[in-house]
């Protein structure tokens, strides 16, 4: 699996089961699409995309927009780095993750946190393509003429008061990922749509700093 | 036994000078005249339709330190005001809401700041800064050489929306609290023509409970 990742930090939900999503169907052929998403997710030793985040208030029929920029390198490194309308940094790098907005650079362990070690396991997962051996995660896997969808249920009850669901939507040409929407309990959800993907480059040990 | 006394009588002048009140010297104006009232009711109830704020909350309690940031969302629809902070990667932290009659209703809000003082002091910061929640015929106006005091009755103490007469009425401070101040809002405009508005940027800073709200508009993406 390319692209994949996770956002982290507090949310709020709990576990709800989907219904088969609109213009979508179970996969047909699933140990194959493991198979070759594995494959390809293997190949990769670093991505660098741009994306766009959407975070969508049900309620109030109203949304809230940012952009940046996104790195993975192989085997546990990757950097989300909001640029506009605000800047704001996480890095992730082995079991240590670093938070820095404009005012305050936090270094948090993620070992000491349960919680906060299924976020790291289920962001890595995804890049490595072992996401549907996560135990945190129930992985349901549907498709359609032009896309794969990964529609992911948490499966414990850390992970279950975060998240309601997860949808990650992969193209069927390279199985990159162009979107990922994650949704909370009351209906608000967040969308991140990613373009001009570069895969193997050669990324700067500098962007994976956390001290 | 002099020296003793006159120990005491310092001390007792210190502490008693720490106590008085910042109110007690200002000259009384008007009393509940209601189109008086009505006026700075309306001038500083904020006219918008949407504004979002980069907005980094700092605190501490005992010797633990806390730093929340985030985006902070202010919604006025026809029917109601919200007042949304999530953070950055859009997880809600709390989702606040008055109808057009003020009323208040919570909609979300993390486990972790579920707790009533924290709930209750978000609140009447937002409340202050929306002027929310005041009675139009409860103005009292008084003033001292350099400024004008609007005073309303707010919580166990007044709310106190203050104007440098220096600087042709622009509202300085918000102060709430009931002998001294509890809390204290300093907005800040640009443009003093857009006084009406929220405000470009603001600081809430409680004096007792050291915790500082600081906050700066920004642009969302969309259509970058």
């Amino acid at each position: 699996m390319r692209n994949t990742f996770f956002l982290l930090g507090l949310l709020l939900c709990t576990f709800v089961a989907t219904a088969q999503p609109k213009g979508f169907k179970p996969v047909a052929n699933l140990a194959q699409f493991q198979q070759t998403l594995q494959k390809n997710t293997s190949a990769q030793q670093s991505i660098q995309s741009d994306f766009v985040q959407t975070k969508h208030l049900s309620m109030l029929a109203d949304k809230i927009t940012s952009k940046g920029k996104f790195y993975y390198r192989k085997e546990d490194k990757v950097r989300i780095e909001y640029t506009t309308p605000f800047q704001y940094l996480v890095v992730m790098n082995g079991g240590q993750m670093m938070v820095k907005d404009e005012q305050k650079t936090s270094r948090i362990n993620t070992r000491g946190s349960k919680t906060m070690q299924s976020v790291n396991r289920i962001m890595l997962d995804c890049m490595r393509g072992t996401v549907f051996s996560n135990p945190d995660f129930k992985v349901t896997a549907y498709e359609n003429a032009g896309s794969y969808l990964l529609s992911l249920s948490p499966a414990n009850d850390g992970v279950k008061k975060l998240f309601k669901q997860i949808d990650i939507f992969l193209t069927r040409t390279n199985l990159d990922v162009d979107r990922l929407t994650m949704t909370e309990q009351g209906g608000d959800f967040t969308d991140m749509a990613f373009s001009h993907t570069q895969h193997n480059i050669a990324l700067n040990d500098a962007l994976f700093k956390v001290k | 036994m002099m020296r003793f006394l006159r120990l005491s009588s310092l001390l007792a002048i210190i502490w008693l000078s720490g106590c008085s009140s910042p109110y007690k010297g200002l000259t009384w104006i008007e009393h509940r005249q209601p189109e008086v009232g009505m006026e700075h009711y309306y001038r500083y109830r904020p006219d918008f339709s949407k504004e979002l704020y980069r907005a980094q909350v700092n605190g501490g309690f005992l010797f633990k330190k806390y730093h929340l940031s985030g985006i902070l969302l202010f919604k006025k629809t026809d029917t109601s005001r919200r007042v949304v902070f999530t953070n950055e990667m859009g997880f809600a932290f709390f989702d606040f809401g008055w109808d057009s009659s003020d009323r208040f209703t919570l909609h979300q809000i993390i486990p972790q700041m579920q707790k009533r003082a924290v709930l209750s002091t978000l609140r009447k910061d937002l409340e202050l800064l929306l002027g929310v929640g005041f009675e139009k015929n409860k103005l009292e106006t008084l003033h001292n050489e350099t400024a004008m005091f609007y005073k309303y009755p707010y919580a166990s103490g007044s709310a106190y929306y203050i104007e440098d007469t220096a600087a042709n009425t622009t509202l300085t401070r918000i102060e709430q609290g009931a002998r001294k101040p509890v809390v204290t809002i300093y907005p800040f405009w640009k443009d003093a023509a857009e006084l009406r508005s929220l405000p470009d940027s603001f600081i809430v800073i409680h004096h007792k409970a050291n915790f500082t709200i600081t906050a700066k508009q920004i642009n969302s993406a969309e259509g970058e």
